[in-house]
């Protein structure tokens, strides 16, 4: 591509004016102007050469993610616990609904069951309310939700309580009722050694 | 290096290598400055027009993709060359006339005969009509072939032949004493 003089040939004198135009050319640009252009040239290299600052979106948007899941986490958990909290009152309550259809004499029989895991005495009170429970054991298995489900280990955990309260009280009796009762809510409930004890004939 | 293609170069320099650079401004650093020079007539005005060319250059983020740098570099100094003509015509009407003044102060006595007829030369330089003394100037300084010179102007090769056969026939009338 570099220009030769033979392309010229048919123009005349072309040759004797490059030659003097070749002659006149001696000017050249500043040193202070070659300095400042390499200069510029300098520093774009080095401005190139840094370690590109990608755009800061994706930081962002990572972050506001992080916050979010973050957050939802916490409300989760925050609603697990207010549920575990609320499960033995929802138990109580649960418990205590049925008591208003039962005689008097029924209702003090229920009584023990419901503040069951506060008071060892009163336990021994329990087992013939023990049917009454199971209205409210019934109406737990019937629903799926979770929250139905925990009141049924809660009120799984009560029983268990009275009847071991039962059997240490020496009312082995009411121990194997309780036990056999127990049993036929809680079928998938492995009974420990001290309880077959008490309802092997 | 010196021998290196100017894209090798540019593209070297692209990468962070200044020595690439630093030769390949070697190369043009004259050529390129007396095509500005010898189409403005003004020292300042050619440095001025001299430093942005080089600044296109440097600060360009995509160069060329295609062609001869050579080119590219012309094109870039053409094109600022229009443009500062553009606002000079509209700032100065007839600085024309100053700037052929300016080199056409050959003092005849104190020249030898042929710095007289250089001084000539730029003077009928200066006085071709634009786009034969751009045709022109771009033959000697850019030293790209006619072919090359069309695609850069963007018209047909007999177009920059016919340009440049008028501008050497001005020339010639002019230098009929240097020739």
């Amino acid at each position: 591509m570099m220009s030769s003089q033979n392309e010229f040939a048919d123009i005349p004198k072309a040759a004797e004016i490059h030659a003097l135009y070749q002659q006149s050319r001696c000017e050249t640009p500043s040193p202070h102007l070659d300095d400042s252009i390499r200069q510029q040239a300098a520093a774009a290299i080095s401005k190139q050469n840094k370690p590109r600052r990608g755009s800061r979106w994706p930081i962002s948007l990572a972050t506001a993610a992080l916050l979010v899941m973050g957050l939802s986490l916490t409300l989760e958990q925050w609603q697990q616990l207010t549920q575990k909290d609320l499960a033995p009152a929802a138990l109580s309550s649960e418990m205590a609904a049925p008591r208003e259809s039962m005689t008097t004499e029924d209702r003090a029989k229920s009584a023990p069951l419901v503040a069951a895991p506060a008071a060892a005495p009163q336990l021994l009170r329990a087992v013939p309310a023990m049917p009454a429970s199971n209205a409210v054991l019934d109406e737990a298995a019937q629903s799926s939700d979770k929250k139905i489900e925990k009141t049924r280990d809660v009120a799984q955990d009560a029983a268990i309580e009275q009847i071991n309260a039962l059997i240490d009280a020496g009312e082995l009796t009411q121990a194997a009722a309780a036990i056999k009762l127990f049993q036929q809510h809680y079928p998938d409930f492995t009974l420990p050694n001290h309880w077959l004890t008490v309802i092997a004939p | 290096m010196s021998e290196e293609e100017d894209e090798v170069l540019f593209g070297r320099y692209r990468q962070g290598d200044m020595r690439a650079f630093d030769c390949l401004y070697a190369r043009y650093r004259q050529s390129l400055f007396l095509y500005l020079l010898r189409t403005f007539g003004s020292r300042s005005e050619a440095e001025d027009l001299y430093h942005d060319c080089w600044s296109r250059v440097i600060s360009a983020s995509e160069p060329f993709t295609q062609g001869l740098f050579r080119a590219y570099l012309f094109k870039i100094a053409r094109h600022l060359s229009i443009d500062h003509q553009r606002k000079q015509r509209l700032r100065v009407v007839g600085s024309e006339d100053s700037l052929a003044a300016e080199a056409t102060a050959p003092s005849a006595e104190k020249v030898h005969h042929d710095q007289t007829c250089q001084q000539q030369l730029l003077a009928a330089i200066k006085d071709l009509p634009q786009l034969q003394r751009d045709v022109f100037l771009l033959k000697e300084e850019s030293n790209l072939t006619l072919e090359a010179i069309a695609s850069l102007l963007a018209v047909g090769r007999e177009t920059i032949k016919s340009r440049l056969r008028y501008a050497m026939q001005q020339l010639r009338e002019k230098l009929q004493e240097c020739l």
